[in-house]
């Protein structure tokens, strides 16, 4: 799952400001090495390629656009400024990733801090479905209660993994955890969910 | 084998709860040429000055570069000899042949009759070789 967007290959064929010439096969270790030495086209590579997954993590993290872009802005920033500090040899994607995801738990425990978490907005227009709504409305209730109540991490790890389709050892690179610890933060969460569900289930068998 | 065996499976019951409850990331509103320019753009400074480092560190570690190699040869060649085994008198004759007359061994050379400071000039390569020979060449005769 961590590596190249699909979606950005066309885009990134052409190096901006060089001879026209395929790069889809330069890896992004070797694109660091270039970035270390002020390579702009190197960096505009290496953000044509993750910038998109790289959204869809910060999205999930914060749950507003314009914040998932503020993270992702400041996710490729950070990792220019501490692009020295990646050791030749490691996976560039797990490395930059963790940055994402360590500075948006941090965005997320700060906004917390600062307001109650407030739901996307856009929830309640969503599909409309005026025979099952009522239903519908107690069980997002429930879900978002079960959803608040876990640890960050958690349900950092549940998104992750349910959801944009990481595997439990790229979590675990991302967030500095074994993956021991990631399984058992994936257990725990879908617990809590289920026990949250259960009710519905019951009703609807 | 093993590692797909013991690999995760996503639960779609949880992964559904959560869709109900989570939107999808907008990704076709947001403007991604934008955000890649806005990224880079911010990024052309501290590009620029790693740039800037990188010439001048090329500028300060291109003339050390040959004087690195000369410095090792040269030290490579006192090493060599200073360590080195000590040539034997036939690698001297082989060496020098073409100075030495015909007929004359090396050892004739140095058995000859030289003084102290003859001897000396002869080691410090200072003396004049022809009359040494011609020396050694008449004790001989």
């Amino acid at each position: 799952m961590i590596g190249t967007d699909a979606a950005a290959l066309p885009s990134q064929l052409r190096v901006a400001g060089q001879q026209e010439r395929v790069v889809a096969e330069v890896t992004d270790e070797e694109l660091v090495v270039r970035l270390r030495n002020g390579n702009v086209a190197a960096y505009d590579q290496i953000v044509s390629r993750h910038m998109r997954s790289a959204f869809s993590v910060a999205y999930r993290l914060l749950g507003q656009r314009e914040d998932a872009e503020d993270l992702v802005q400041d996710a490729f920033m950070v990792a220019l400024e501490k692009i020295d500090t990646f050791k030749e040899g490691n996976r560039f994607a797990p490395w930059f990733f963790r940055i994402l995801v360590n500075r948006g738990l941090n965005a997320r425990k700060a906004r917390s801090l600062r307001q109650t978490d407030a739901l996307p907005a856009d929830i309640s227009t969503r599909e409309p479905t005026p025979h099952l709504e009522a239903e519908r409305s107690q069980l997002r209730e429930r879900l978002d209660a079960a959803v608040a109540v876990l640890p960050e991490r958690q349900r950092a790890i549940v998104k992750l993994f349910e959801l944009e389709g990481f595997t439990s050892p790229e979590i675990a690179e991302m967030l500095e955890l074994s993956d021991g610890t990631v399984r058992w933060h994936l257990h725990q969460a879908r617990q809590t969910l289920r026990q949250a569900l259960a009710p519905f289930a019951r009703r609807n068998p | 084998m093993m590692h797909e065996e013991n690999e995760l499976r996503r639960d779609p019951e949880i992964a559904a709860a959560l869709r109900m409850i989570e939107i999808d990331p907008p990704v076709a509103d947001v403007d991604w040429d934008a955000l890649r320019s806005s990224i880079v753009a911010r990024a052309e400074l501290p590009l620029a000055q790693r740039r800037k480092r990188s010439a001048q560190l090329s500028r300060w570690t291109r003339p050390l570069i040959p004087l690195a190699a000369a410095a090792s040869i040269a030290l490579a060649a006192w090493v060599n000899g200073e360590i080195g085994p000590a040539p034997r008198s036939g690698s001297v004759v082989a060496d020098n042949a073409d100075l030495v007359a015909p007929g004359i061994t090396p050892e004739d050379v140095f058995q000859a009759d030289v003084s102290e400071q003859e001897f000396r000039l002869i080691v410090s390569g200072r003396a004049n070789t022809d009359a040494l020979l011609q020396l050694a060449v008449q004790d001989e005769s």
